[in-house]
C-alpha cells in the first residue's frame, strides 16, 4: 500500500498543495443473524480505497476512489486539488491547522481470539445455542441472536511526515425477543438493544457476555411486559441503568460538544450544539459529581485507537469536570479556533469520507454508590434500562428517550415492571439533577457502532462509560397511550 | 461505458458461480457535494464509489457478500468463501425460490447536465447562494449534492435489468441571529433549479422572527408542510405497510386489511412511475413494481410484498424486494392531494402553527405507530388567519394513525423529496387538529 500513498503525497506536493494527506482503508465485515433458529444471515463485506485530503489556496478539497490505480489516483488527486481550488473563492480566511508532529508507528488493537480465524460453524453453533435458551415459550414469536465482526486496516499517511499504520478488530452481538399475546407486543435484549454491546476485542468478548445463560431472563422480562400496566406520566426520581446511560451520555454530552456542531459546520444536516463557545468554564453542565471524559486511550472500547484520522495520538481529556464544562472535542481545524491543539477527535468512515469530529469513548467516570444504596435511598421511583428510542433537537437540549423494561421503586426496594416507558427533559436541567453515581465496580464501556453524522452520511463506531446513576425530578411516561 | 465495464464483471460472476440460483447487484456513484457554513464552503467532495453484492443459493441454503474490489481474482475468492459459508449452514426452512424476473433498460430520469456538471459549476452555485442570503444580512449554511447513480442487476436465469440516474438536492439553512428558516430542491435535473426563486420563502420567513414569543406544549391546530408530512408517513413505510412487520403482527394493521385506519380523506399509494418521482420499474428480484395502493379513503388496503413475505401471507409479490434485505419496503410512497393552497390552510386555520419540518424523530412504539421528534426551522404562530410571528420549537409524542384521523384539510401541491437512490416521496402540506406537543425547548 506504501507505493500508492507515497505516489498520492507526491503528485499532491508537486501539485502546490500547501497541505495533504493520504488514507488507505480495508475493511471487512460479518454479519450473522440467527432468527427462531434459522440462519437469516452470515453476510460478508469488504472493501478498499483511498482518501486524498488537501489544502490548497487556503481551502480545503477531497476525493476518493475504490479503484487502485496509478491512473486512477492522479484523476483522484487532480480532483481535490481542482475542489480545493473550486472553493478557495468562497471561503473568509486560510484554513489553519494547529500543529502536528510526524509520526511513523504501527499499532493493532488488542484481541485474544481472532474472529475471521475461526470457523463459522462455531459462530453459528455457538448463536444457534444461544437462539434456543430464549425460546421457552410460545409467547416468544421471535427469537434473535446476532453477532458483528469487523478487521479495518488503515493507513495514514500525510505531507508533514507521518506514516501510520493501524489495525483493528472488532466483535460485538447480542441477543433479543419479542413476545406476543393478545394484541400486545413487548421486546427485551441483552445485553444491550440494536445489536448488543461492541468492543475493540476479538471472538472471546462474544463468549464474555454469555447469552446462553441471559435467554431465558430475557424472554421471562418479554412475557411479564405482555401484562404488565402502562407507566404513568408524572415527574420523579429516576435510576438509569448503564446501557441506556451510554445513548444519554452519546446524545446530550458526545454530539454537543463536538466543536465542528458548535461553529456550525453541521448545521444544515445534524445540527448544532447549545454549548457555544461562551459556555466554555461558565456552565454549570451537571451536577458536582458529573464528570466526563473524551478518552481514546481504553483500547479495548470502541472508540478507542492509537491515532486519529489526521494522525494525532489518542487522548484522554475532560468535557465536564465537577459538573462544569471544560472542553471539547476538537480537530487540528477547529482546536485553533479556540486557542487549543487537536484533542484528537477526527475519524472518517472508510476511504470514501472526509474526517468529522467524532466522538471516541466518551464516559461518564464512575461515583461512589453501590446498586443496594442507590435504591434504598428512594422512597418513591423508577428504574429503566435498554434503550428502545431516542430524540433530541437539533441544539441537544430537549431529548426524549424510550426503553424496555421500567422497574418501580418503591420504599427502598425494586417493584412490579411496567411497559413502554419513556422520560423527557433538558440537557443542562438534567445532568444538574444527577445526584447518585454508581461505583466502579458496576462501570462498563458500551460500544455504539451506528453513530450517523455528516453529509455524505458517516457511520462512525464510539463507546461510552457509564454504571447506572439517579437524577431526580424527572419526566416520565410522555404521551398518550 | 459505464454499462459495459458493470456488465463485464456481472457477466463473470454469474459465469464462476455454480449455485442453484445466483443473483448480482452492482452500483456505481459519482458523488459531488459542497456544504456551505457561515457563509463559507467548508466541505466539498468528490467520491466514486462501486458495490458488487451477490446473493447464492444452495438448495434451502442462501447467503450474501459485498464487495468493491472488482479485481477477478477478489472476486474468485469471496465467491468460494461465500459458497462456503452457504453449505455449512443448515437448511431455511423458510426459504422460498426466487423468480425469474424480468429484463428492463431504464433511463428515464437522467439529465446529461447533472452527470457532467464540474467542482467550479457546483462552487459557483453555492457561491450564488451565499451571496443571495448575505443581501438581507443573513449566513447560509446548507449542502448541494448532484450524483450519477448507475444500478445493474443480473441473474443466472438471463434476466438484466440496468437503471441510471441523476440526482441534484439543494438544502438550505439562512440564519439570521441563530433563527433559522429552510427550503430544499430535489430533481434529477440541475437546471431545476432555479436559485432566486428557491430563496424568496425562506428569507421572507426570517422576518418573522421579529414576533417572536414562547408558547407552552399542549394540543395544537397545526399546518405541516410536506417536508414533516413526509417524515412522518417515511416511517409508516417500514414500520406499517411493509409485509415483513404485517406477518410479524408488528404492525398496526395486522389483520386490519379492509378496515378503516385513517380519516377518510386519505389514501396513500405507491407508484414508481409518477413523473415527479425518480422511481424504476423494477425490485431487488426483478420482478415488476406494480402501484399499491396502501390507504384509499381511510381503508388500509394494501401492503408492499416481495417473494417471501408473499407467501407468508398466502399472496403474490407486488415488485417491492430490496436486494440483500429481508423486507419489502415502498420506496416511491404519494399521498393524493387535496384542494388548499398553503395560504388557503392558514386562512382557514384562523389560529394554530405552522411547522416547516422535524428534527430527529425515531419511533416509540411501531405497532401503535407512536411516534416522536422536534420542530426545526421554522414553527411559525398563526392568528386570525395570519402568520403573525414565529414560537420556539417544540416535542410531539403522537400516534401517527390517531393523528391522521384529525387532518382537517390537505394540500393542493406536492412536494419531492428523494434519498437519491431510485426512491422518495410526494406528499403535501396537512392542516392537522389537536397536534399533541409534549415539550418544549427555549430557542426557536
Amino acid at each position: 500500500m506504501k507505493k500508492w500513498t507515497d505516489f498520492a503525497l507526491d503528485l499532491i506536493k508537486r501539485q502546490g498543495a500547501i497541505y495533504g494527506d493520504v488514507r488507505i482503508v480495508e475493511r471487512k465485515d460479518q454479519d450473522i443473524l440467527i432468527k427462531n433458529g434459522i440462519v437469516e444471515s452470515n453476510a460478508y463485506s469488504e472493501s478498499l480505497g483511498i482518501g486524498v485530503r488537501v489544502i490548497v489556496d487556503g481551502a480545503w478539497g477531497f476525493a476518493s476512489t475504490y479503484n487502485l490505480t496509478k491512473n486512477n489516483i492522479k484523476k483522484i488527486v487532480k480532483n481535490a486539488i481542482d475542489i480545493a481550488k473550486s472553493s478557495a473563492k468562497y471561503i473568509e480566511k486560510p484554513i489553519k491547522l494547529a500543529p502536528s508532529e510526524g509520526i511513523e508507528d504501527e499499532y493493532i488493537s488488542p484481541y485474544k481470539m481472532d474472529p475471521f480465524s475461526l470457523p463459522d460453524e462455531e459462530k453459528i453453533g455457538h448463536l444457534l445455542d444461544a437462539n434456543k435458551s430464549i425460546r421457552i415459550d410460545p409467547k416468544i414469536i421471535m427469537a434473535f441472536s446476532s453477532a458483528n465482526f469487523r478487521r479495518e486496516v488503515k493507513i495514514f499517511t500525510n505531507t508533514e511526515g507521518s506514516f501510520i499504520k493501524q489495525t483493528f478488530i472488532q466483535s460485538g452481538g447480542g441477543i433479543s425477543c419479542v413476545a406476543f399475546k393478545d394484541g400486545e407486543i413487548a421486546r427485551r435484549s441483552y445485553p444491550a438493544s440494536f445489536g448488543g454491546d461492541f468492543r475493540n476485542s476479538g471472538w472471546e468478548f462474544i463468549l464474555e457476555m454469555n447469552f446462553k445463560e441471559n435467554g431465558p431472563k430475557i424472554a421471562g422480562e418479554a412475557i411479564e411486559l405482555l401484562t404488565a400496566p402502562q407507566l404513568p406520566h408524572k415527574k420523579t426520581t429516576l435510576v438509569i441503568g448503564d446501557s441506556q446511560l451510554a445513548l444519554q451520555i452519546h446524545e446530550s454530552v458526545g454530539h454537543p460538544t463536538e466543536l465542528d456542531r458548535v461553529l456550525g459546520f453541521e448545521r444544515s444536516y445534524a445540527g448544532t450544539s447549545f454549548v457555544t463557545l461562551d459556555k466554555l468554564y461558565e456552565l454549570q453542565y451537571g451536577s458536582n459529581m458529573v464528570n466526563i471524559v473524551a478518552d481514546a486511550t481504553d483500547q479495548r472500547a470502541l472508540g478507542g485507537f492509537a491515532y486519529d484520522d489526521e494522525g494525532i495520538p489518542a487522548q484522554s481529556t475532560y468535557l465536564i469536570k465537577d459538573g462544569l464544562f471544560v472542553g471539547y472535542q476538537t480537530s487540528r481545524e477547529t482546536a485553533p479556533i479556540i486557542g487549543q491543539v487537536s484533542n484528537g477527535c477526527m475519524r472518517a468512515d472508510g476511504f470514501r469520507n472526509i474526517p468529522l469530529i467524532r466522538m471516541t469513548s466518551i464516559n461518564l467516570l464512575p461515583g461512589d454508590h453501590s446498586w443496594k444504596k442507590i435504591i434504598s435511598e428512594i422512597d418513591e421511583g423508577f428504574y429503566f434500562d435498554v434503550n428502545k428510542s431516542w430524540s433530541i433537537d437539533d441544539k441537544r437540549l430537549n431529548f426524549q428517550f424510550g426503553c424496555e423494561i421500567a422497574y418501580e421503586i418503591k420504599n427502598g426496594k425494586l417493584g412490579k415492571i411496567y411497559k413502554n416507558p419513556t422520560y423527557t427533559g433538558i440537557t443542562p436541567e438534567f445532568w444538574n439533577s444527577c445526584d447518585a453515581i454508581g461505583s466502579k465496580e458496576y462501570y462498563r464501556i458500551w460500544g455504539i457502532p451506528n453513530c450517523g453524522k455528516g453529509e455524505p452520511p458517516q457511520t462512525a463506531r464510539v463507546s461510552h462509560g457509564a454504571s447506572f446513576a439517579r437524577f431526580k425530578n424527572v419526566e416520565i411516561g410522555v404521551g398518550e397511550w | 461505458m459505464v454499462r459495459e465495464y458493470l456488465s463485464k464483471i456481472a457477466e463473470f460472476i454469474i459465469k464462476s458461480s455454480d449455485a442453484d440460483y445466483t443473483r448480482v447487484l452492482i452500483r456505481k456513484t459519482d458523488n459531488r457535494l459542497v456544504r456551505f457554513a457561515n457563509s463559507i464552503i467548508h466541505q466539498n467532495v468528490f467520491q466514486e464509489d462501486i458495490s458488487i453484492a451477490v446473493e447464492m443459493v444452495y438448495g434451502k441454503k442462501h447467503g450474501f457478500m459485498e464487495l468493491n474490489k472488482v479485481d477477478n481474482e477478489t472476486i474468485l475468492q469471496n465467491l468460494k468463501k461465500l459458497k462456503k459459508n452457504i453449505l455449512i449452514q443448515p437448511d431455511d426452512k423458510d426459504f422460498v425460490e426466487y423468480p425469474k424476473g424480468l429484463s428492463y433498460d431504464y433511463k428515464e430520469r437522467w439529465d446529461d447536465e447533472t452527470a457532467g456538471v464540474t467542482h467550479k459549476a457546483v462552487a459557483d452555485i453555492v457561491g450564488k447562494a451565499i451571496r443571495i442570503i448575505k443581501t438581507v444580512r443573513a449566513e447560509a449554511f446548507g449542502a448541494l449534492n448532484a450524483k450519477s447513480n448507475f444500478e445493474l442487476t443480473v441473474n443466472n436465469y438471463g434476466n438484466i435489468a440496468y437503471s441510471k440516474n441523476t440526482f441534484c438536492n439543494l438544502t438550505s439553512i439562512p440564519t439570521r441571529d441563530e433563527k433559522t428558516t429552510y427550503n430544499n430542491f430535489s430533481s434529477y435535473k440541475i437546471d431545476d433549479l432555479d436559485i432566486e426563486k428557491f430563496f424568496e420563502l425562506p428569507l421572507k420567513r426570517l422576518e418573522y422572527y421579529k414576533n417572536d414569543k414562547k408558547i407552552e406544549s399542549g394540543k395544537y391546530k397545526v399546518i405541516l408542510e410536506p417536508h414533516a408530512v413526509g417524515d412522518m408517513i417515511g416511517y409508516l413505510s417500514y414500520m406499517t405497510f411493509s409485509g415483513k412487520p404485517y406477518a410479524e403482527k408488528q404492525s398496526y394493521i395486522t389483520d386490519k386489511l379492509g378496515e378503516k385506519i385513517t380519516g377518510e380523506n386519505i389514501t396513500l399509494y405507491d407508484d414508481y412511475n409518477d413523473k415527479m418521482t425518480i422511481g424504476i420499474p423494477y425490485d431487488g428480484e426483478l420482478n415488476e413494481r406494480k402501484k399499491i395502493t396502501l390507504i384509499e379513503n381511510g381503508i388500509a388496503k394494501n401492503i408492499a410484498l416481495d417473494t417471501k413475505w408473499a407467501k407468508k401471507l398466502g399472496k403474490e409479490s407486488n415488485g417491492h424486494a430490496l436486494f440483500g434485505w429481508d423486507m419489502p419496503i415502498c420506496t416511491n410512497i404519494i399521498m393524493k392531494t387535496g384542494d388548499k393552497s398553503l395560504s388557503d390552510m392558514i386562512t382557514e386555520a384562523e389560529n394554530g402553527l405552522l411547522i416547516t419540518r422535524f428534527n430527529y424523530t425515531n419511533n416509540v412504539n411501531q405497532k401503535k405507530t407512536m411516534y416522536t421528534g422536534m420542530t426545526r426551522n421554522g414553527v411559525y404562530r398563526i392568528e386570525n388567519g395570519k402568520i403573525v410571528g414565529t414560537a420556539n420549537n417544540m416535542r410531539f409524542t403522537i400516534n401517527i394513525m390517531e393523528t391522521l384521523k384529525n387532518v382537517l384539510a390537505i394540500g393542493k401541491e406536492l412536494h419531492y423529496s428523494s434519498s437519491g437512490w431510485f426512491g422518495g416521496t410526494l406528499i403535501p402540506a396537512l392542516m392537522i387538529d389537536n397536534f399533541n406537543f409534549t415539550g418544549a425547548t427555549k430557542f426557536s
